[in-house]
């Protein structure tokens, strides 16, 4: 017999689920059209320096609002594509992720520093799940650091995997606050990283990292701010040429 | 002047496409359903075609097939460009046997690179 909590679960995945993917969906042309129009604005010759970092803001929160919703709807397919892991360089991973991020952490006065080993280094992941979880968490991170304060992004090797990480500069989290993160980041209704957020970046990567045969750890930091990390399996490809 | 079929549902969003296509020099002409393109195409042959994936009543796919049954529509260059551009990406070669060009995805086509796609396949 199944107890109350697991009825409550199982009738979350079935509606609440299917609902949340089919307004994810619904929500792609307006923010498209938002985005649309604010960059057609943008093409005027006689904008004001005000009016062009107005539009600029709309286009990168309707981006931004776009691999939000553009994760749910990959997050509810992932099972079928268990089958296009790759390996994928590292370097080229992280700054992928910056350069798509830049204009955003430009506006929110971040810079991306990058930390690698010196040598090339592949890891075994599924493309578009890792790069999308690597834009979340780092969305994540341009939402709560300090202005000024930069946005790491590192992958180390350890045994024998690759540990993909972002660290962010936000406010110092409370002992409290992290136990009940830690505690719920595996439940299917996680909690954010910070008390202002819905969390859905976090749910939405920690289902990539699943899929991968993985899981997204966290840990704080006494001068203020998470790190968000994954680990994967380093690929020998490189060590073969 | 060349001429652009654009099928797209949202008509905000095609009325957008419009603009930047015609500032190009285009004639832009928009419809909403792969049933009224092909009315469209019938009366007029398009130079290339921009279309989304889904289109109202119907997908892409029931068009591209419309048009590789004749002659004279087989060649009509398809530019698809939709939302779930990203999902359709496995498609890719088997698009391209059906006349697709080039497929952008909604989520990062600038008005631009609508136009520097469009400009190169007419």
């Amino acid at each position: 017999m199944s107890t109350r909590g697991e009825d409550q679960l199982e009738q979350r995945q079935t509606f609440v689920l299917p609902s949340v993917i089919a307004a994810a969906h619904e929500l792609k042309t307006p923010l498209v059209l938002l985005r649309q129009l604010s960059l057609q604005l943008a093409e005027a010759d006689n904008l004001d320096q005000r009016t062009r970092l107005i539009h600029e803001r709309m286009k990168l929160t309707a981006e931004r609002s776009l691999r939000l919703v553009e994760g749910i709807t990959s997050a509810a397919n992932l099972e079928q594509s268990l089958l296009d892991s790759e390996p994928i360089e590292l370097q080229s991973l992280l700054m992928t992720v910056a350069q798509e991020l830049s204009p955003l952490a430009g506006q929110l006065g971040h810079e991306f520093d990058i930390k690698t080993p010196r040598r090339p280094v592949c890891l075994v992941g599924h493309r578009e799940f890792l790069s999308a979880l690597m834009l979340s968490l780092c969305d994540n991170a341009l939402t709560y650091s300090q202005p000024g304060e930069p946005i790491v992004l590192s992958g180390m090797i350890r045994h024998d995997k690759v540990h993909l990480s972002v660290r962010d500069h936000g406010p110092v989290v409370s002992r409290t606050r992290f136990s009940q993160l830690t505690g719920k980041l595996g439940q299917p209704q996680r909690p954010s990283g910070h008390a202002r957020s819905s969390g859905l970046g976090l749910w939405i990567a920690d289902s990539f990292a699943r899929t991968m045969d993985s899981e997204l750890e966290v840990a704080r930091h006494r001068s203020g701010g998470l790190t968000f990390s994954v680990a994967l399996p380093r690929s020998q490809q490189l060590s073969l040429i | 002047m060349k001429s652009v079929l654009l099928i797209e549902d949202d008509m905000w969003l095609a009325d957008s496409y419009k603009d930047v296509i015609e500032s190009k020099g285009f004639e832009c002409n928009v419809v909403v359903t792969a049933e009224e393109a092909i009315g469209m195409i019938d009366t007029k042959t398009p130079d290339v075609i921009v279309a989304d994936i889904m289109l109202g009543d119907r997908t892409v796919i029931t068009l591209l097939h419309e048009l590789q049954s004749y002659d004279d529509t087989q060649k009509i260059p398809v530019i698809i460009c939709s939302s779930i551009a990203k999902s359709a990406a496995h498609l890719q070669d088997q698009l391209h046997e059906y006349g697709v060009v080039e497929i952008l995805d909604k989520a990062t086509v600038t008005p631009e690179s609508l136009a520097v796609t469009v400009e190169e396949y007419t």
